[in-house]
Order: C-alpha cells, then structure tokens, then sequence
C-alpha cells in the first residue's frame, strides 16, 4: 500500500514538472510578492521621506497571514486535489487506477501527498521575499510562525478539498469554493461554536499567540470573544486532526461509490 | 472442472434500469468470448467481476475470492484491458506500463524489468520510449495490452482488444492471446463485437442480451448443428445431383452460396455422395460436416432475447 501511494506520488511529481504547472508554482510564489511589493511601494511613495514605517508592523502580518497560509495554502491544495477523481474520470483513466489492488487509494493518498509538497514550497518562499519587503521587526520570528502555519494550513486543506472533491467528483470545484467562501471567509468571522469547524479560526487564534501582535485593547477585546480563551495545543491538534480524519472519510467515500466516467456509461 | 469464474443469480440495477437479469454463469479456463449488443450488459458484468459496481444481488466468486467482498485480491489476479483509449498524459510507453506495474506492487526497478519485457511481447520497439499522445491506434492499443498483462494475471479481462486494428495486426494480437492462453495457461474473457475474432480463438461463448444470458456453452457445441448434415460442393450440374440424391430419399437443399446441404449422419452420407456425384458425372470438390455459424447462433440469441420483452 505505501509502495502503491509512494509511486503515485512520483508519478505525480513527474507529471507536474511541465510548463503550464511550473508558471502555476511561479504565480503562487510570486503573487503575495507582488501583493506586498505593491503595498511596500505605495507606503513609500506617499511618505518618501519618514524616518520609520508609516504602515504599522500588524497590518503587515495580516496581509502576509491573509495571502499566504490563508490564499496561497487554499488555491493552491483547491485546485491540485479537488480534481484529483473528476480529472482521471474524464482522462478516462479512472478505471486504469482503480483496478489495480488498492488503486482508488493509492492515487487518492499519493495525489493528496504530491500536492502538498508541491504547494508548501512557492509559499515558503513568497514568504520569506514578502517579510523581506515589509520589512518588519523581528522578521525571522515572523517567518518562523507563518512557515509553521503553512505546513498546518496546507495538509488541512488539501484533506478538505480532497474530501469535497471525493464527495462530489463532478461538482468537487463548485463544493470547495463553495466552502471556502462560506466557512472559511464567513463562518470564520462568527463568534459561535461552529468557527471552531474553520481552519481559518484556529490559524488566527496561533497568529495572535505566536507573533507578538501588538493589537489596542479594544480589538483585543473582540479578538478574545472571537478566539475564546482556547489553548494553543488545542488549536494544534485541531489542525493535525484534519488530514487524518477527512483522508479516512475520503478513502471510506471512494470504497463505497460507484464511479465511472461518461464513456463508461455504457452498460 | 472448478470454474474460474462462477456468478449465481447476478442482478444489478442502476437506478430503475436492469442493467443484468438474474445472471448465473460458470467461466473455465481457456478463451470464453462474451458477445452481446450494445447495451447487453458487458461492461456492467465487466465491472461485477472487478468490482467496480455493487450487485444488487446474488452473489459470485472468481478464482477464490468472493465478489464484492476480496476486491483487492481479485483486482491482484485479474488483468484488464478496458475499451476506453484511456492513457496517462505526458509519459512515456515505458513509464505508463512501469507505473501501472508499481500500483500492481511491483518495486521500481523490477516493475520497470517487467515492463520491458511485456512491452517486447507486445511489439512496442523504439516507440515505447515516445510519449503516449504521439501513438498510433495500434499502439495504444498494444500499451493498454501490455498495461493488462504487466503483472502476469490468472484471468484476463480483455475488452475490444482488436477494434481499430488493421487485419495484419488483428490476427498478431490473437495470436498473442491465444499464446496467453494455451502456452501460459491463463483463463480469458474476451469481450468483442467481432465475430470472427470469437470464432477464431474461442474455447467457449457467452451471449449477453438485454441483461440476460442467451447462450453460455462451448464453441464445439455451438457449432454442432441441431440435426447432423454436411455440406458439398460440385464442379458440375449441381441440380441433378440434388435430383439423384433426393431420389436416394435424402433431403438435400441447394444454399445461396453454391453449396448442397445433406441431412443425415456424415459417415453415413458419404457414400451415397460419391455414388450420386459418379451416376451424375459431376465432380466432388469438398464434403465437410456442417457448422452452425456463430453469426446465426448470435442473431438468433439476440432476437430471443428481445422477443422476451
């Protein structure tokens, strides 16, 4: 069995090694980059002559929090594994895989696998060229909490979107923009027992308890009623508990249905 | 003889529609042809035996191993060649065959050893080292071959395994299965709608129609007629002959394409064949027992069957 997910894996691998899936890894990289090369400019521009930062250091956090283990984390695991059924049913080579002993698996775990390798990488390192241009104190502590924050947020992810797109093959990229506009972007923001279920609500509470964020006492206040007064192991082990709780619902998804592809109809 | 495979009262139903009506079948080793319509129920009882559907009930098994229940174990001892052009983008013919070889949990090196070798048996040369998009039918067709065969199954499931084919390459793929079958003993279940190719090569056949199971037997009792007759051909006046014969008080029907069928026991026949062809001076060109052909057997199965609903 690890031996089938191992050359999924590479396989894989080798199959993102082309053009259009490089320029792909170059924008992930590249676009909080730009994002914050942007912003970077703008500030200096309008204050060309301060002796210090007019943007203060929390509002670059958050734009680096935001772009990267949030979009990048995200778009990225989005749309490597949600298709990771639908594309080889419509390749027809769905039914190639899956008769093969533990085929279904193999490509499901090896999929899931190569595209959080694939993602963790361009963020890191959009990462490190964003801090470099905000230009913040403490600039490697900051690296060292989000860097972490990406190896959580990327697994999770990718666990849901696969999940989704295991689920609901033919609909799997409707289902996970579905949900990462509703329950991560929204539910994520409420102040209720249910945002605990986002992976953006754990990534936020570990923001705040590992960067020293300097936040006026007044949004401390709504911070604490959002975040609640959970520990950090807690929300730890929330986000470790996602790849192995939905990649298990996954696999017991994919031995219950039934898939075929259009061609395969036939009866 | 155990059989290979053996289905007990298969039905599956997608949705409100029968795809397959109460199957009950017994494969053996050797090359059983499964024919059938389009829409028969192939590919369903293709993905039964894979389990790649659930039945909706009855119960079977292949080999050893309980349908529906050992799918991992029957998906290790069962090769399939699906008809779809299904192949795996920007990889070499090597690579494809290596990779579905690792998932049949071969390690790299011995999957790629294996690979090779399947691929000489298959007649890929140079092109095994071109991606896949580039080939032709025929290789795609021999790479899905070789997919099939890489991790050296017991039962093949092979499904249009000749369409697209020129005649040349046809008869060298048959070839390949019959070798498959009589020199390494595997069990074959050849899915097609080329008749020939069934009648070329097959030890046994079954006719699938709207879910059912129309004819399930041998191909030398198929081909066996009802009544025993043989079938000659003249050079001469063909209509005295048949004058003469009927005259011997047997009955004798000249057919569209030339030749004299004879009812009766060929041994029995032979003589008065020869004396017939003497009194009437024609020539005898060949007198040979008579054979259903599979193309009648089939149309009739198929008529059966749909005469049923």
């Amino acid at each position: 069995m690890i031996g089938n997910v191992g050359a999924v894996f590479l396989f894989e691998w080798k199959r993102s090694l082309t053009l259009p899936r490089m320029a792909w890894w170059l924008v992930l990289a590249g676009f909080p980059v730009f994002i914050v090369g942007l912003i970077r400019f703008g500030v200096d521009s309008a204050h060309p002559n301060a002796e210090t930062d007019r943007a203060p250091r929390e509002l670059w956090i958050g734009f680096l929090f935001a772009l990267i283990p949030m979009l990048i984390s995200m778009l990225g695991t989005m749309l490597w594994v949600t298709p990771a059924i639908s594309a080889e049913l419509e390749r027809r080579s769905w039914v190639y895989l899956t008769v093969r002993p533990n085929g279904g698996v193999a490509v499901l775990l090896g999929k899931y696998m190569a595209a959080v390798t694939w993602v963790i990488p361009p963020a890191l390192i959009g990462l490190l060229a964003g801090i470099i241009l905000c230009r913040v104190s403490n600039g490697w502590q900051i690296w060292w909490a989000l860097a972490t924050m990406v190896c959580l947020s990327t697994p999770a992810y990718a666990a849901i979107y696969l999940f989704l797109g295991t689920v609901m093959p033919r609909r799997g990229m409707v289902l996970a923009v579905g949900y990462s506009l509703l329950f991560e972007l929204v539910i994520g923001f409420v102040p209720a027992l249910i945002n605990k279920l986002t992976v953006h609500h754990h990534l936020q509470a570990l923001l705040l308890l590992w960067c020293e964020m300097d936040i006026p006492p007044e949004f401390m206040q709504g911070a604490v009623a959002l975040m609640g007064n959970t520990p950090e192991w807690e929300h730890l082990a929330f986000l470790l508990m996602y790849p192995p709780v939905l990649l298990t619902a996954a696999v017991a998804v994919l031995r219950a249905s039934e898939f075929s592809s259009s061609a395969e109809s036939d009866v | 003889m155990t059989a290979l495979i053996d289905l007990v009262n298969i039905t599956k139903y997608y949705g409100r529609f029968r795809a397959l009506d109460d199957v009950s079948l017994q494969i053996h080793s050797g090359i059983t042809g499964l024919l059938g319509p389009n829409g028969a129920g192939k590919t369903t009882l293709i993905k039964v035996l894979l389990g790649l559907v659930r039945t909706t009930s009855g119960h079977g098994r292949l080999l050893d191993f309980e349908l529906g229940h050992q799918n991992r174990e029957i998906r290790a001892h069962v090769g399939y060649m699906p008809e779809d052009d299904c192949y795996l983008h920007g990889m070499t013919g090597v690579e494809c065959v290596q990779f579905v070889a690792q998932l049949s949990r071969f390690p790299a090196v011995e999957a790629l050893r294996r690979a090779h070798e399947i691929l000489d048996f298959c007649g890929l040369a140079q092109e095994r080292y071109r991606t896949v998009e580039t080939y032709s039918t025929g290789m795609r067709q021999k790479l899905r071959f070789a997919q099939a065969i890489v991790h050296d199954p017991p039962v093949l499931i092979l499904d249009e395994p000749t369409s697209g084919l020129d005649p040349e390459e046809r008869q060298v793929m048959l070839n390949r299965i019959l070798v498959l079958a009589r020199d390494h003993g595997k069990a074959v279940l050849l899915c097609t709608h080329i008749l020939p190719d069934v009648q070329s090569i097959s030890d046994a056949v079954v006719i699938l129609a709207r879910g059912r199971i129309q004819v399930a037997d041998t191909m030398v009792e198929l081909n066996r007629p009802t009544t025993p007759s043989v079938e000659v051909r003249l050079m001469g006046d063909s209509d005295r002959f048949v004058e003469t014969i009927r005259g011997r008080g047997i009955a004798a029907n000249l057919q569209s394409n030339g030749g004299i069928l004879l009812q009766g026991i060929p041994d029995h026949l032979a003589t008065h064949v020869w004396q017939a062809a003497s009194a009437c001076g024609v020539g005898v060109r060949s007198l040979t027992p008579s054979r259903n052909s599979l193309e009648e057997i089939f149309l009739s199965a198929v008529r059966e069957g749909g005469s049923r609903d």
